[in-house]
């Protein structure tokens, strides 16, 4: 896990078990608050999938785990494509795309320990998403059973399943990075 | 992490190629039930409202006792270990299907063991997060094109959801682990 954090160029002690709870909780209180706005409008069709969007730029800013970007080391412990320069517009003015050198590749590899620690993350998330699926199991034969329940909350079937793939495939995309940022102990401050 | 004490059907776990074969038979049973229940066009149970019966016995039987890992008794040792036992005074595990010489003490997992379970896990969980969002992209496909199917679509892919998400970690681990020797 990396200890700063790099926003738009600005960079960002994460040392801290407070700090990265506090991000941990605002990002899921924002795409919370994202899913509120969009249900009501939508019924999240069709701008539901600004939701994927949203989770993929928070893990590239934030996160990481699924991105080379963010906190947490890529999982798959691969660097991405050796760039020598930054992109040329957007990514060089909000510097969000700093160059990827040779000596970089430490960056992005996951020593024995934090390998351990990713799969650790994993093995929790993957409780609680069994866990999730297995209470949302549970409600859908209670409105099966009752089928005066059929029309609560207002909304049909259809865009029930949708809403459900939609807060799964979130949760997959983030709990473990999460997980991993919640848990991780205060990071010792290395000697310059 | 596979307790070759678990006997299911009277058969040894020991060599790999029983443990695939297994496996092929747990999903091909989940695959049997998912399509007597959709071709049975008329059923109550269809048009979206087969999980009521499906699931749970999937999540509830088949799990637990053919492949294990949820609870005592199947071949994949509990994930979570065993804290709660029904029987304290008596010491051997019984199982639904076939016979079990292990013992209460053979189901606590090692340091070896709990890697192998939390690098399983990371397998397992990797495969799920694109499995959901692969369904969710069908899914908006499916309901874009026919809006009348996707509930159908719908249910079948939770269906194969809360079937992989409970019972992977197990198949994969009754599938790579190499041949190993019986347990006196």
């Amino acid at each position: 896990m990396r200890a700063e954090l790099i926003l738009f160029g600005k960079r960002i002690d994460m040392a801290q078990r407070a700090r990265r709870r506090a991000l941990v909780i605002a990002l899921y209180a924002g795409l919370i608050a994202l899913m509120a706005i969009l249900w009501p409008t939508t019924h999240l069709r069709g701008t539901g999938g600004y939701m994927l969007y949203a989770v993929i730029a928070v893990c590239w800013l934030f996160l990481g785990g699924i991105t080379p970007r963010g906190l947490v080391k890529p999982f798959n412990g691969k660097a991405p494509r050796m760039q020598t320069k930054t992109n040329p517009f957007i990514g060089l003015r909000l510097q969000v795309f700093p160059p990827i050198l040779p000596g970089d590749e430490g960056e992005f590899r996951n020593d024995e320990r934090e390998l351990h620690q990713r799969d650790r993350a994993h093995y929790q998330a993957y409780q609680g998403v069994g866990m999730a699926v297995a209470v949302v199991m549970v409600l859908a034969m209670i409105r099966s059973m009752k089928p005066e329940w059929r029309t609560w909350p207002g909304v049909g079937s259809d865009e029930l399943y949708f809403g459900i793939f939609l807060g799964l495939a979130v949760l997959m995309m983030t709990l473990p990075q999460a997980i991993l940022l919640w848990t991780e102990p205060d990071m010792e401050e290395f000697p310059e | 992490m596979i307790s070759t004490a678990v006997r299911p059907f009277g058969l040894s776990l020991a060599l790999r190629t029983t443990r695939r074969w297994l496996v092929v038979g747990y999903w091909l049973l989940a695959a049997l039930l998912f399509v007597l229940v959709e071709l049975d066009e008329g059923s109550a149970l269809h048009r979206g409202r087969w999980i009521l019966p499906l699931l749970p016995l999937q999540v509830l039987i088949f799990v637990p006792v053919l492949l294990g890992g949820v609870k005592v008794g199947g071949p994949v040792k509990p994930f979570r270990g065993a804290h709660w036992v029904p029987l304290p005074d008596r010491e051997e595990i019984h199982t639904l299907f076939g016979k079990s010489d292990a013992t209460i003490q053979d189901v606590d997992l090692d340091e070896r063991e709990t890697l192998q379970r939390d690098r399983v896990h990371f397998f397992a969980y990797t495969a799920a997060r694109w499995m959901a969002i692969g369904l969710l992209a069908i899914f908006c496909l499916v309901a874009a094109w026919n809006p009348a199917w996707s509930v159908r679509f719908g249910s079948a892919s939770f269906y194969l959801l809360v079937l992989t998400l409970w019972s992977l970690p197990q198949s994969i681990l009754l599938w790579t682990e190499p041949d190993m020797e019986v347990a006196e």
